[in-house]
């Protein structure tokens, strides 16, 4: 790890431990910086106040900030079925590109544990003590993301898929006109929506995210303007296999 | 913190990480007692195959010690040649998988339930041990090849006399017989496992002897006695690195790099260095040098037969020589990044990125181990949780998973 983003990291710690005295900045076997210990809150929403804590672990990435941390519940507190990466059990607090989104504002410990973590683990007590969920939550897989975006965008699935391939494309003149068939253009309708999401995600993550729901859709036979909606890179595999066929139709014929 | 310091420690950890990704001399014994259990069915003594005098020997990587464990579930993959004594004038292509075959699913041969698909692949029959040795073996039926084309082209006779002919069902002549002889381009149905084999060994006979030799001596044996599989080489630690680094970075991409040009490349490019990470970092540029280009042809020569370039899928799709530079660089600057203080504190986290948590896992315990127990950075200021007044944001992220 970078000696800079550890001096981030250890200055950053002080105004993490001013609130949770009981965190405490690790370095384990492999090198990586990780903040472990009891985070409690108390917190009040719509009317339900929840005081509670949980032993968690921050895992620092070597890039910090610039991507955020990850994180994950050290007590069997919070069953596998909730929410959580089914390989290393983090804790998944939102679409990925959300996080993202969400840590940039601050790009501080403190920010990610407030914002992010402690709104998470506040839900989870709503459901196991009065069985609801307080902010809502996203169906597992591409169905969630897919919430996620149309919720974000504000418009329907075909739009919204149309939106994502811009982001996958990384291509989306401000001129032309918005994929939402708005009849605006893109600078005055969606595109500043675009502006917010596309700097904390590669177009290549899109472009992942959106092939998982046209393959969702194909499964699920959801008729898709498939031409419109796949990422180019798709686009020109779709092509070329295409190109395969007709050329071997062509031999077999001779 | 130097970097000779560093070297040393980095020789040792890739060590470890190579042998986190070996297949154990083991799983080699298992696979020759499966292969050639299969090649006394063939040539038993009411076998039609009997009069032909079936000989049976293993290719690729299980041949060349340098096999990877799979990423995730996936079985091993051991190929097999088996050599019947025929001409092509004495059957086709058609008739030698099928003999092959016949016998394979003969009333009362153990793997006529086992052989999959039922009508056999493009080259090969593929026996799925349904035990959890998680084997499955290609069978690839062949015959000798008369190899004067070989030594006329300039390879060396004790090479060139292994080379052997292969069924081939996506050739135009499969049913009728075989590919004519005379022609410049290179023949799918012609190959030499053996003779390749023999090429990669003398590669890195130095180190290999000097293995074999150290292995003997500890068990007081003769050195006769060991088997080359019992044994790894820095060549074939590089070659097992190399692979799995390339199977994760380019898990899915159907341009990533070819085993068999990792394979030849490094081969060609290594001098008998006994440093891993030497070894690396002559190796890897050094592959980039021995890729030609042949007036805009990209060309990667099997050494043992100057026809065939494995290269050629390069040339009708130009990413994959990209991707191939790519990883080269890509490769190169990791490891130059490594040996530095600022690379060397993050060894841990890049191992598991770059070669799979498991396997970058393993290495680091090894060799934290070996080194000091985790560090406290900033010790704990209470022992009890405080639960301050946390304000939820205008309207907070909903949990999803994946």
């Amino acid at each position: 790890m970078h000696q800079g983003v550890i001096e981030v990291v250890i200055a950053q710690m002080d105004d993490v431990q001013s609130e949770h005295p009981g965190l405490e900045l690790v370095r384990d076997a492999h090198g990586q910086f990780c903040v472990r210990g009891p985070v409690g809150f108390r917190m009040d929403y719509g009317g339900l106040v929840i005081e509670d804590s949980y032993e968690i672990d921050i895992v620092i990435p070597d890039n910090y900030p610039e991507l955020p941390p990850t994180v994950n519940e050290t007590d069997n507190a919070i069953p596998n079925d909730f929410h959580r990466f089914p390989s290393s059990g983090n804790l998944c607090l939102g679409a990925p590109v959300e996080i993202r989104r969400r840590f940039a504002e601050h790009k501080t410990l403190i920010a990610f544990i407030n914002d992010q973590v402690i709104p998470y683990l506040f839900s989870f007590s709503c459901v196991r003590d009065h069985g609801r969920l307080p902010f809502g939550d996203l169906k597992h897989g591409s169905i969630g993301l897919l919430d996620y975006y149309i919720d974000f965008f504000g418009t329907d699935i075909v739009p919204t898929l149309k939106l994502l391939k811009c982001l996958a494309d990384n291509f989306a003149p401000p001129l032309g006109p918005c994929p939402c068939a708005s009849g605006q253009q893109l600078k005055d309708c969606h595109g500043p929506k675009l502006d917010v999401l596309r700097p904390h995600y590669q177009p290549e993550l899109f472009e992942a995210e959106l092939r998982c729901m046209i393959e969702l859709a194909r499964k699920e036979k959801f008729p898709l303007p498939e031409w419109d909606v796949m990422p180019m890179r798709m686009l020109k595999q779709k092509q070329s296999r295409l190109r395969k066929q007709q050329r071997a139709k062509k031999r077999n014929r001779k | 913190m130097s970097e000779t310091l560093n070297r040393l420690q980095l020789n040792q950890i890739l060590r470890d990480l190579a042998d986190t990704l070996d297949v154990p001399p083991s799983k080699y014994r298992e696979a020759k007692d499966h292969y050639k259990a299969v090649g006394d069915w063939l040539g038993g003594e009411d076998s039609e195959l009997a009069a032909f005098s079936p000989e049976i020997y293993v290719q690729g990587s299980f041949s060349l010690g340098t096999a990877v464990r799979p990423l995730s579930e996936d079985e091993y993959d051991v190929d097999a040649v088996c050599l019947l004594e025929l001409t092509t004038n004495q059957v086709t292509q058609l008739e030698l998988k099928a003999m092959v075959g016949r016998r394979l699913k003969h009333p009362s041969s153990r793997y006529r339930n086992k052989i999959e698909p039922k009508e056999g692949g493009r080259r090969c029959w593929t026996i799925q041990y349904a035990d959890d040795s998680k084997f499955h073996l290609d069978i690839l039926p062949s015959i000798p090849d008369h190899y004067q084309w070989l030594t006329h082209l300039g390879v060396q006779a004790d090479i060139a006399e292994h080379a052997i002919r292969l069924t081939d069902n996506k050739t135009p002549e499969y049913q009728t017989g075989w590919p004519a002889d005379g022609q410049s381009r290179h023949d799918p149905t012609r190959s030499n496992p053996k003779g390749y084999t023999k090429w990669f060994k003398d590669r890195m006979r130095v180190r290999l002897d000097e293995a074999k030799g150290a292995l003997a001596m500890d068990r007081r044996i003769s050195v006769e006695d060991i088997e080359d599989y019992e044994v790894r080489t820095p060549l074939q630690r590089v070659i097992q690195i190399l692979k799995r680094h390339r199977d994760v970075r380019y898990n899915g991409d159907n341009n990533k790099p070819i085993s068999v040009i990792i394979t030849t490349l490094a081969a060609t490019a290594y001098d008998n260095e006994a440093d891993l990470y030497e070894a690396v970092l002559k190796v890897v540029p050094g592959m980039r040098q021995h890729i030609e280009n042949r007036g805009g042809v990209w060309w990667v020569k099997n050494p043992v037969n100057p026809l065939e370039n494995f290269a050629d899928k390069w040339n009708e799709s130009p990413r994959k020589a990209e991707v191939f530079f790519e990883w080269l660089d890509a490769v190169e600057a990791e490891y130059r990044h490594l040996v530095t203080d600022k690379g060397f504190q993050s060894v841990g986290s890049y191992l598991s990125e770059s070669y799979g948590e498991r396997a970058g896992g393993e290495a680091m315990t090894k060799y934290a181990s070996r080194a000091a127990a985790p560090i406290v950075i900033v010790p704990r200021k209470a022992s009890e949780a405080a639960t301050p007044k946390i304000e939820p944001s205008r309207s907070p992220s909903k949990p999803w998973s994946c």
